[in-house]
């Protein structure tokens, strides 16, 4: 996004599971020949390969003390991220802008973000409540201080759950309280809507009964903890308050969106 | 009848109290005595549809499967302590449950299987592992039955990090959360999965309650008394692998439950199977579903009942100890 | 018709022979002690003859019956055994415990009349002062009545004992050993593992010798002017006082 790719020396394992390898490897040639190191994934990092690579920069999750303080103790600087909203990705974008030199890139694709998002409709009277649901099970959903929060409010809705964590467990009688007019699933192979309509004992609730269910269309595209949440936005907004929305609006929707962020559509 | 009499005798029917008052319990929904009182009575209309839904969808299926669970777990571990002669064993000592949180998390991640099969699978094909791998000359014995399952627990809890590993943090989550137990996701899909081999395991434990004593004893004193030792252990193994696998498949693993119970109940009426087994059954199932209660009243979103077994299950089960002073010769 | 007959019988724990082509004939009726050193085979032989080893080779009878043909419970209501070094785990009530004896009768849960076996045998065995007790909780020798109260519940004619004296102080092994004899005179098979020569003298009817994997019966000798028993015990003095004759090691 940041024009930056060429900086490269190396990525997480995660670039080549199989629903994200496609994209990434029709952004980078070395990841398409799987030719660039892999040094880690999220949750673990090979500090002597890392090492090995030389780098300037490490970017890490800052969860992983262990690895951060081992890095700096071999004066390799990190930049350790946690993505709590939306504004953390922000912030993340504009720091990787002043670290690599990008400055004017990070502060454009930012005001089209911004833009993006402040030019979706708000019907303020009556905003539809929204259950979002993690592919870890059916009464797996998000609080208050999340990016899924973040995306809800930014179609213009209100999530269902006022809980303040970020992931949380609930049951089905708690859904059936919440009542909500819609139910937005992360994008997963392991469920689809259907499951959620065939589930008997939600047939009272609202969404189901106007079956307004819907999944997210890909993880890359809707990708939460980076600018491209922004679809997801749209995707909600569309399928929440527009009846009649048409698939091949959203479509260019999404082409235009990934043609400004990686300068192509895919 | 004598006052301790009266005391067992109501312990037996502690269930019908517990189910029903359970009923009532919830975060989210109010429903009263009352209120079903007038279901039945006056019209159907007197409840919401959606009160409906919550409470014979949502409450009731929860309900029968936490009793279910609880009782094949606290049953099961009273009956194991008594096979292999110790009162430390558990109901997953023979691997079962690392088996099954294999399963569950294969399934998770790489969706070979759906998760109740797959987890159900992996459970008795650990514990048949650790049987297996302990016999000798069509012998086992109960050491190398307990070091067996130590090692087969290792590897499966190996296989798991492994899997752990090379999931991604959706998924991880899902997967610890189940290796602590859950109920949130109960229904009466999940009892129509589970409910013949649990309710299969716990007739053929209450048919052996008895048998349990003569097996306790001692392998050559039950043999010489005519009972067939071997085959009587490989029968209830047979059983409480299959059940637990049952109920951990659709419970996830709760730790410690069906070693602390039949403790209990010991506790309450001595260590004679042949009460200890039905009283493990209706106060382990009772238990459970109080805990589960508890749970789901005191807060609105829900935590693996593992955590909430251990917290409320350990402090009784260490007073109860301190207080009854149970003479363990070892 | 003997209690035991065997003919040519020889056993091995994996590859190591324990017991060597024996051959011996054990009569109904009596008091019969295998002496022998410990590991001499005597467990091993008292382990056979209560049907809890198979894959021997040779001929064993008991009653006339090969031990094959015998329908198990039929058997455990038959003869009793009682091995050695029981060690308890759980507290169990002495009734319970006793009550377990009762396996070869009960399907699954035990009846009425079950429970009046137990309750004779207590009364039988003069054990009412240890009702209330737990079974965990009683001396060695107290816990030793209890097994043999358990294997007696069965109403078998023929009773294994292994080593029934083991662990116990001597007023006990007496108390243990005139029960024993008193349930001969009732009519009672007895066949018990000893090691102690003097305690074989004065309450076996039949001495047999336990030796390196075979066992013999000196129908010459008096047990203690025996040659058989110089083999077990090397070296020792006879005392004799009236018609009664005790050993003692040879102090040098």
């Amino acid at each position: 996004m940041l024009h930056a790719e060429t900086t490269l020396v190396g990525v997480s394992t995660n670039m080549y599971s199989s629903s994200l390898y496609p994209y990434y490897a029709a952004l980078d040639d070395r990841i398409k020949n799987k030719s660039i190191p892999v040094p880690g994934n999220w949750d673990f990092v090979n500090l002597e390969s890392v090492i090995a690579l030389q780098p300037d920069l490490v970017i890490v999750w800052s969860s992983q003390n262990e690895a951060i303080e081992a890095l700096e103790s071999h004066h390799i600087p990190v930049y350790a991220v946690m993505l709590n909203g939306v504004d953390d990705i922000y912030k993340e974008i504009t720091d990787f802008g002043i670290l690599l030199n990008k400055q004017e890139r990070a502060d454009t694709l930012i005001t089209f973000t911004k833009n993006q998002i402040a030019s979706i409709n708000k019907t303020a009277n009556n905003p539809l409540s929204v259950y979002f649901l993690w592919s870890s099970g059916m009464f797996e959903t998000a609080g208050l201080k999340s990016t899924v929060n973040n995306v809800i409010v930014s179609a213009g809705c209100i999530n269902a759950c006022q809980s303040e964590q970020e992931h949380i467990s609930i049951n089905a009688e708690t859904l059936i309280k919440w009542n909500p007019d819609v139910i937005l699933l992360w994008s997963s192979d392991s469920h689809d809507p259907t499951d959620v309509m065939n589930n008997s004992s939600l047939r009272m609730v609202k969404a189901v009964r106007s079956k307004k269910i819907f999944e997210l269309p890909s993880a890359f595209d809707c990708d939460l903890w980076t600018l491209k949440y922004q679809f997801a936005v749209a995707f909600l907004h569309e399928s929440a308050y527009n009846n009649s929305y048409s698939v091949e609006s959203l479509r260019s929707k999404r082409n235009s969106i990934m043609t400004f962020l990686y300068g192509k559509p895919f | 009848m004598n006052m301790r009499k009266m005391v067992v005798m109501s312990l037996y029917l502690i269930p019908i109290p517990v189910i029903i008052g359970s009923l009532f319990i919830g975060s989210a929904f109010h429903i009263s005595l009352a209120d079903l009182w007038q279901y039945y009575t006056v019209s159907h209309s007197t409840l919401s549809e959606s009160a409906q839904i919550v409470l014979f969808d949502i409450r009731i299926p929860r309900i029968l499967l936490v009793f279910l669970v609880g009782a094949v777990l606290s049953s099961s571990g009273g009956a194991m302590q008594a096979v292999f002669r110790n009162p430390l064993v558990d109901p997953f000592i023979l691997g079962l449950s690392s088996g099954a949180a294999f399963g569950a998390a294969l399934s998770v991640s790489f969706h070979l299987l759906p998760l109740i099969p797959s987890a159900f699978i992996f459970g008795i094909l650990a514990a048949g592992t650790s049987y297996f791998a302990a016999m000798q000359n069509k012998e086992v014995s109960t050491v190398s039955l307990i070091l067996s399952g130590v090692v087969v627990n290792g590897i499966f809890t190996a296989l798991l990090t492994i899997v752990q590993f090379i999931s991604d943090p959706f998924k991880l989550q899902s997967i610890v959360q189940w290796t602590m137990g859950n109920f949130h996701t109960a229904s009466w899909e999940k009892i129509q999965i589970s409910v013949l081999p649990m309710a299969a395991g716990l007739i053929v434990l209450l048919m052996y309650r008895w048998r349990l004593n003569v097996l306790a004893l001692g392998d050559d004193e039950a043999q010489s008394s005519g009972v067939h030792v071997l085959r009587d252990k490989l029968i209830l193994l047979l059983v409480i692998s299959i059940a637990c696998s049952a109920a951990v498949a659709v419970a996830g693993i709760i730790g410690f439950y069906g070693l602390i119970v039949p403790h209990i109940v010991r506790m309450i009426v001595g260590v004679d199977n042949k009460k200890l087994i039905p009283l493990c059954i209706t106060l382990g199932g009772s238990f459970l579903v109080i805990i589960d209660d508890i749970s789901r009243s005191l807060m609105s979103f829900e935590l693996p009942i593992g955590i909430f077994t251990m917290l409320i299950g350990a402090p009784i089960f260490l007073f109860l100890m301190k207080k009854n002073h149970i003479g363990w010769n070892y | 018709m003997s209690a035991f007959n065997l003919q040519n019988v020889s056993y091995s724990y994996s590859q190591q022979k324990v017991i060597d082509n024996v051959t011996i004939d054990i009569a109904q009726g009596k008091f019969t002690v295998l002496l022998g050193r410990n590991g001499s085979g005597k467990s091993t032989l008292l382990r056979l003859c209560a049907k809890l080893l198979s894959g021997y080779s040779g001929s064993m009878q008991c009653l006339g019956k090969e031990l094959s043909q015998w329908n198990n419970k039929e058997f455990t209501r038959t003869v009793s055994y009682l091995g050695q070094h029981h060690r308890p785990v759980f507290p169990f009530s002495i009734e319970d415990v006793i009550l377990t004896g009762r396996a070869g009768f009960v399907n699954f849960l035990p009846s009425e009349k079950d429970h009046n076996a137990v309750d004779e045998i207590i009364h039988d065995l003069d054990l009412n002062s240890l009702r209330n007790r737990v079974y965990t909780e009683l001396s060695g020798g107290e816990q030793q009545l209890i097994l043999i109260a358990r294997s007696l519940v069965s109403k078998p004619s023929i009773l294994l004992l292994d080593e029934p004296t083991n662990h116990l102080d001597f007023t006990n092994q007496a108390r243990i050993l005139t029960l024993a004899k008193s349930l001969v005179v009732k009519g009672i098979t007895i066949i018990s593992a000893l090691h102690d020569p003097n305690m074989a003298f004065l309450f076996g009817d039949d001495i047999l010798f336990v030796h390196e994997k075979i066992v013999v019966r000196d129908g010459e000798h008096t047990p203690w002017e025996s040659p058989l028993l110089k083999k077990i015990i090397p070296s020792f003095e006879v005392l004799s006082d009236g018609n009664k004759s005790f050993i003692i090691p040879n102090l040098v």
